[in-house]
């Protein structure tokens, strides 16, 4: 066997496997070496290899599960490095679980940025969906299986509109599976659309944003760590490869770094916070994709790599806190940097990287979109970038750090520092967002195409510097009007949850309304006409038939009525007289016998026209 | 009237400062000081001619501080406004968002000894 061709997820899905075998420190040892051994293998795949599965080429193309480019090779190195990080920081977890379903996720996402052909994205695309959805279960609370039981109908969701646009894409005249890149100017249509908002979903693209907010804060503290690498950036990756130039992207990547900069503000919990500037980030490179250019789509893919690490940084401090203190609200948090000022270091490097302060990642990655935006002469999404740039420092710069690591707060109780381990994570990611910051070549170089951009220049650097000081005085000027709170914001899920009561509510009415109609018919007053009928009928049946002998007996109309009433009585009591008894039965067995006789005539007929 | 300055200043955290990163008076000093500096330096590449705009408002003096401050107060003004529809109290019931405040039943925790 070829070692040099195996791809990458295989090695963590064999890690998944020997994680159920394996107990104790072995089985997190194990969650380490995976990654890192696919890391190297990564690293070392020959450029511009393919990996066909030629058993299934057709007409429509070949199974390419294993292409390696810059772009894919960015992406594999990104995940892999973060899922290093990952699993440090979830050393001390020796539940099996969760390790196998990371393992499979992060399998999954690599598996996603090899894929050469859209059938091999789909199967990698909602394996991820359904490995996340058991990180999510591995809380074991009422709150996560909710929460994961939303996650994957939303995830699910996408997939299936993924699969009916990869469907339709495939069966159009000259369709193919391959995944190369969709053209706006010439291959929109309902196919090519589908696929999009499917990989949106999976961006939290609103409508379908609410998944992301809901889902991450309700994960283990470390499942939120893995969950917030993967899936979105997963999708920016496909945005990146199939969708460069789509204009309403741009459009798209504005709305959501505004809007999750107003939920941010809005938010008292820690990793809802954290949540929503994670939709803020991906508004940015969502945007970078629209604009299409070689200049935004390295930024949309290093301000993705870049935004791995930091958010990571930032989830893993806000899980520390969280492990130590069990305490998510941000008012019941505070003066945190006193017991675990390590831990508030490096959530500062974070907030200082999302914010974009020079020297940190954010700087050299989140400005060359801006930066293209600017100089592609597009005003409002250079206006509308540059101000969620500003609300990033006020929420996630400031207003997290502030309130919970150095605001006072006597009625917290001191706390130890987070576990070595969980430091030695956050060590690593914060050492990566300075050095992306500090040497942006490092970065640059692994990009699809050449960077002419500079960060750090005069202008550049004041500027920026300018946007955040006076941002950062913003936040000092609004801080009277900070409301202590235990609120929660209401997401678009609100849309699809009312919507979906709404049908559960109409369900409920039309169908058990009907079936509550059928059963007081049935049981109110058809079985009680029948009961009536059995119970009278015949009795009745036999007043009407001595009706015209007792005429041709010549009764009268009041013997005729007496008469009636004398048999209706008999009958109902079955009390005839013997002989009258043996008469009906005579007459009743001699019916009988005609039916049978006219029954077997029939039969005996239609029995020779059949061999006829 | 009291100006945004007095008014921070009587702001209960203030007066307590914080426990690891000094008062906040402190910080919001270094903050005016700095920004202070940073439009000397925006002068002074206006000076040199390496200040440049491309739409008017982005050329002007001073647009970038605009943008950081307005765009953080007019954020905050919509947020709140989009606050009073979208916030529902907890205060009163609904257990299952208090769970996401704390980790009561962590199974990474309950299986993890403390190291």
């Amino acid at each position: 066997m070829d070692w040099t061709t195996l791809h990458p997820s295989l090695i963590l899905l064999l890690g998944a496997l020997l994680v159920i075998f394996t107990r104790g420190w072995l089985r997190s040892v194990v969650t380490l070496i995976a990654p890192a051994l696919a890391f190297w293998q990564i690293v070392t795949l020959p450029e511009g290899m393919h990996l066909p599965w030629d058993r299934f080429a057709d007409s429509i193309g070949t199974l390419e599960w294993l292409r390696v480019d810059s772009l894919s090779r960015l992406f594999g190195i990104v995940f892999t490095i973060n899922a290093v990080g990952a699993f440090l920081f979830a050393f001390y977890v020796k539940k099996s679980q969760q390790h196998v379903a990371a393992l499979v996720y992060v399998a999954g996402a690599i598996g996603c940025a090899f894929a050469g052909d859209l059938i091999s994205l789909y199967v990698f695309w909602e394996s991820m969906a359904v490995s996340s959805t058991f990180i999510l279960l591995s809380r074991q609370t009422d709150l996560a299986r909710a929460a994961a039981f939303r996650y994957v109908l939303i995830h699910l969701f996408g997939g299936l509109l993924f699969l009916a646009g990869l469907l339709i894409t495939v069966a159009a005249p000259g369709g193919s599976i391959a995944f190369d890149g969709f053209d706006f100017s010439t291959q929109q249509n309902a196919g090519t659309w589908l696929i999009l908002i499917g990989m949106l979903v999976n961006a939290a693209m609103p409508p379908f944003s609410a998944w992301l907010s809901e889902s991450y804060p309700a994960a283990t503290v470390t499942g939120g760590v893995i969950l917030s690498a993967y899936t979105t950036k997963t999708a920016i990756y496909a945005l990146v490869r199939g969708y460069a130039g789509w204009e309403p992207l741009v459009w798209i990547g504005c709305i959501m770094a505004i809007g999750g900069v107003i939920y941010a503000f809005l938010e008292h919990d820690m990793r809802r916070i954290l949540a929503y500037s994670v939709i803020n980030q991906l508004g940015f490179m969502i945007c970078g994709v629209g604009l299409g250019t070689d200049l935004a789509i390295n930024g949309a893919a290093s301000h993705a790599f870049a935004c791995i690490f930091y958010t990571s940084l930032l989830w893993m401090a806000a899980g520390a806190v969280l492990y130590r203190t069990k305490k998510s609200h941000v008012w019941e948090l505070g003066g945190v940097a006193s017991s675990m000022p390590l831990t508030a270091a490096m959530a500062l490097v974070g907030a200082f990287a999302i914010m974009a302060l020079p020297g940190f990642s954010g700087f050299t990655t989140k400005t060359m979109i801006i930066y293209e935006a600017h100089h592609g002469d597009r005003f409002w999404p250079w206006l509308l970038l540059e101000i969620a740039s500003a609300g990033a420092v006020f929420h996630a710069g400031l207003k997290m750090p502030y309130l919970v690591f150095f605001r006072r707060n006597k009625a917290l109780a001191p706390v130890k520092e987070a576990p070595p381990t969980m430091l030695a994570a956050m060590t690593l990611m914060a050492g990566l967002c300075l050095v992306i910051g500090c040497v942006p070549e490092t970065l640059y170089s692994l990009l699809p195409t050449t960077v002419k951009y500079q960060a750090f220049t005069a202008e550049h650097v004041v500027l920026q510097l300018q946007l955040l000081v006076f941002a950062g005085m913003a936040f000092f000027l609004l801080l009277p009007v900070f409301k202590r709170a235990r609120a929660h914001t209401v997401d678009f899920d609100i849309l699809y949850r009312r919507a979906a009561q709404g049908f559960y509510a109409g369900m409920d009415r039309s169908l058990n309304g009907a079936n509550a109609a059928v059963a007081a018919f049935v049981q109110g007053r058809l079985v009680k006409e029948v009961c009536h009928f059995f119970e009278a009928g015949a009795s009745r049946l036999a007043c009407y038939l001595m009706t015209p002998v007792w005429m041709m007996q010549g009764l009268s109309r009041d013997e005729m009525g007496e008469e009636r009433a004398r048999l209706f009585k008999r009958a109902r009591r079955g009390a005839f007289p013997i002989g009258l008894t043996a008469l009906f039965a005579a007459f009743f067995l001699a019916l009988l016998s005609i039916l049978v006789l006219i029954a077997g005539q029939a039969t005996v007929h239609a029995g020779q026209g059949g061999g006829h | 009237m009291a100006t945004p300055s007095e008014e921070i200043s009587s702001h209960p955290e203030f007066r307590k400062g914080t426990s690891v990163a000094g008062s906040l008076r402190v910080a919001f000093r270094i903050l005016v000081v700095s920004a202070l500096i940073l439009l000397a330096l925006e002068f002074l590449l206006f000076l040199a001619h390496k200040r440049h705009g491309y739409f008017g408002f982005d050329g002007w003096f001073g647009s970038y501080a605009i943008l950081g401050l307005g765009g953080c107060l007019a954020l905050m003004f919509i947020a709140r406004i989009v606050g009073a529809i979208l916030v529902r109290s907890d205060e009163k019931n609904d257990p299952e968002t208090i769970e996401t405040w704390e980790v009561k039943d962590d199974p990474d925790q309950a299986e993890a000894a403390a190291p």
